[in-house]
């Protein structure tokens, strides 16, 4: 167990890649604590972590509002006593279309989630890591906007934004042996981009296996959320001390930079 | 559960330094390996160590810059334990601290022969069993010189960031035979050679070796030097199955010296 008793908070644990990471951490011994806005969705995570005999809790959280992240942190901390690493994975898709016709409202609510909820969850753990001189973030941004991709301008935006954070995270707290990177996931399987694929190839009138292609790339197949943890894991355990500020693609050779 | 169970892996470069930490990890992670170089003296070393673990290593004395002596590495791999499953390309030469007007053409081609031609012969001689295979983990060691300018060492940073090019390339012809490519760019990384390195530094520059260590540490997040483990650690995901979605990339393992 390359985690044995570190307290994890996972934003965005309630599905999706999130959950996997809940999880992997999980099974490699941290005591994880699970947030997202809703709770039913979080117990479904909550459920498979103890089937499996982990450790974790559960505290409903909507990371836009600071009140309810300073919160979040105040119940880890009386929970479990420390944070050891935080993996900042809540994300949403965005509104999609030309850029022209993104509402204002669309763009924010974007960034409010993507950007913002991530400065505040690192803005309130960041102190007592610094604090306890040792911590792991990692942020799952994305290869899109590395990549660009019509339509998904606020997404885009977003998702390289986080990358500006975390390089710039990573050195004001690297004297405090806390590291920071940035994880960007490929196009990975599961119903969502079955979906995608499948709208792509009646769009442009192509199979779906000539749509997948446009998805993956040396390696010709999508990715699974389970790389994307499986790479959390390491930066968060020993073998990853040496690495951070970094974007690391786990994209099957999609994206190279 | 060892990662890399039965796998056979070539570790070129692996009398000293970080070739040697990471045959032993991959040796302690279970893999068969094969260790190149062109003194036998520090393989031999290297071997009894992973000997003394418990692991399995076959010396294989190479000069990687010789096409017939690279076959015949990849020959005897093949021969000894029937497959190659990961090649690190590790050997390298830090080359000539000169200014560009000061290097010599042999001092050039010497600092590229071992740097970049011999990961090209050594990856050309295991390809075909890869491929055969379906299945291969291509790791090359580069460096943050030359992501990061580093005056008076253009031969290597020249060499090193030539190694990215040519795995970008070679993980999309390889990609759908199930071989992954991809570089390790280690920051400075304790042990005699940076520290001989610093030496050079002062020489050039007219400063302290002490000077010339801050100069590589202080710029980075973490302010330290990296270890050999630390690259090892990395060859072993990436050669795992948790790398097996991973290819084309280039990963800094610097402390933070470099981010791109």
């Amino acid at each position: 167990m390359r985690l044995k008793d570190k307290v994890a908070i996972v934003t965005g644990a309630s599905q999706g890649i999130g959950q996997v990471i809940a999880t992997r951490l999980a099974e490699e011994g941290a005591k994880v604590v699970l947030a997202a806005r809703t709770k039913a969705n979080l117990e479904a995570t909550a459920q498979k972590i103890t089937d499996g005999g982990g450790t974790c809790l559960v505290l409903p959280t909507d990371i836009t509002v600071e009140s309810a992240v300073s919160q979040m942190v105040v119940d880890t901390l009386s929970a479990h006593g420390t944070i050891d690493i935080l993996i900042n994975n809540s994300g949403v898709a965005g509104e999609m279309g030309p850029l022209e016709e993104i509402s204002l409202e669309g763009w924010e609510a974007c960034f409010a989630v993507n950007v913002t909820g991530m400065f505040l969850c690192c803005k309130h753990v960041v102190p007592i890591m610094k604090e306890k001189r040792s911590g792991r973030i990692v942020n799952i941004s994305s290869m899109t906007g590395k990549r660009p991709l019509a339509n998904r301008s606020p997404y885009s935006a977003s998702k390289m934004a986080v990358i500006g954070l975390t390089r710039t995270l990573a050195f004001e707290v690297g004297e405090y042996g806390v590291t920071v990177n940035t994880v960007c996931p490929g196009a990975t399987e599961g119903e969502r981009i079955r979906r995608v694929i499948a709208n792509e190839a009646e769009a442009l009138g192509i199979s779906l296996e000539e749509a997948e292609k446009n998805f993956t790339g040396a390696l010709g197949q999508l990715v699974e959320s389970e790389d994307t943890a499986s790479m959390c894991v390491y930066l968060c355990s020993e073998e990853g001390r040496h690495m951070t500020a970094q974007d690391i693609n786990v994209t099957g050779g999609l994206c190279w930079y | 559960m060892p990662r890399l169970k039965d796998k056979t892996a070539i570790v070129t470069g692996a009398g000293q330094g970080i070739g040697r930490a990471i045959a032993l990890r991959m040796a302690a992670e279970g893999a068969r390996t094969v260790l190149a170089a062109r003194g036998e003296a520090g393989l031999r070393e290297t071997a009894g160590e992973i000997a003394a673990s418990g692991g399995a290593a076959r010396i294989v004395p190479t000069d990687i810059t010789d096409e017939a002596s690279v076959r015949n590495l990849a020959g005897t791999a093949l021969s000894e334990y029937g497959s190659i499953d990961i090649l690190i390309n590790n050997a390298g030469n830090i080359g000539p601290t000169k200014l560009i007007e000061d290097v010599s053409l042999a001092e050039w081609e010497d600092c590229l022969a071992v740097n970049m031609t011999g990961a090209f012969l050594m990856t050309k001689a295991v390809l075909p069993a890869m491929k055969r295979n379906r299945f291969g983990r291509i790791v090359s060691l580069g460096s943050v010189t030359g992501k990061r300018p580093l005056p008076y060492r253009t031969p290597y940073a020249a060499a090193k960031m030539a190694l990215i090019g040519f795995t970008r390339t070679l993980a999309f012809e390889a990609g759908e035979y199930g071989v992954t490519a991809n570089v390790i760019c280690p920051g400075p990384t304790e042990g005699p050679r940076v520290r001989r390195i610093c030496e050079n530094m002062a020489a050039a520059e007219n400063i302290t070796a002490e000077e010339a260590a801050a100069s590589f540490t202080a710029p980075s997040a973490l302010k330290r030097f990296v270890l050999p483990e630390d690259h090892a650690s990395l060859c072993v995901y990436l050669a795992s199955e948790a790398g097996s979605r991973i290819t084309g990339q280039d990963f800094n393992v610097s402390g933070g010296l470099v981010w791109y």
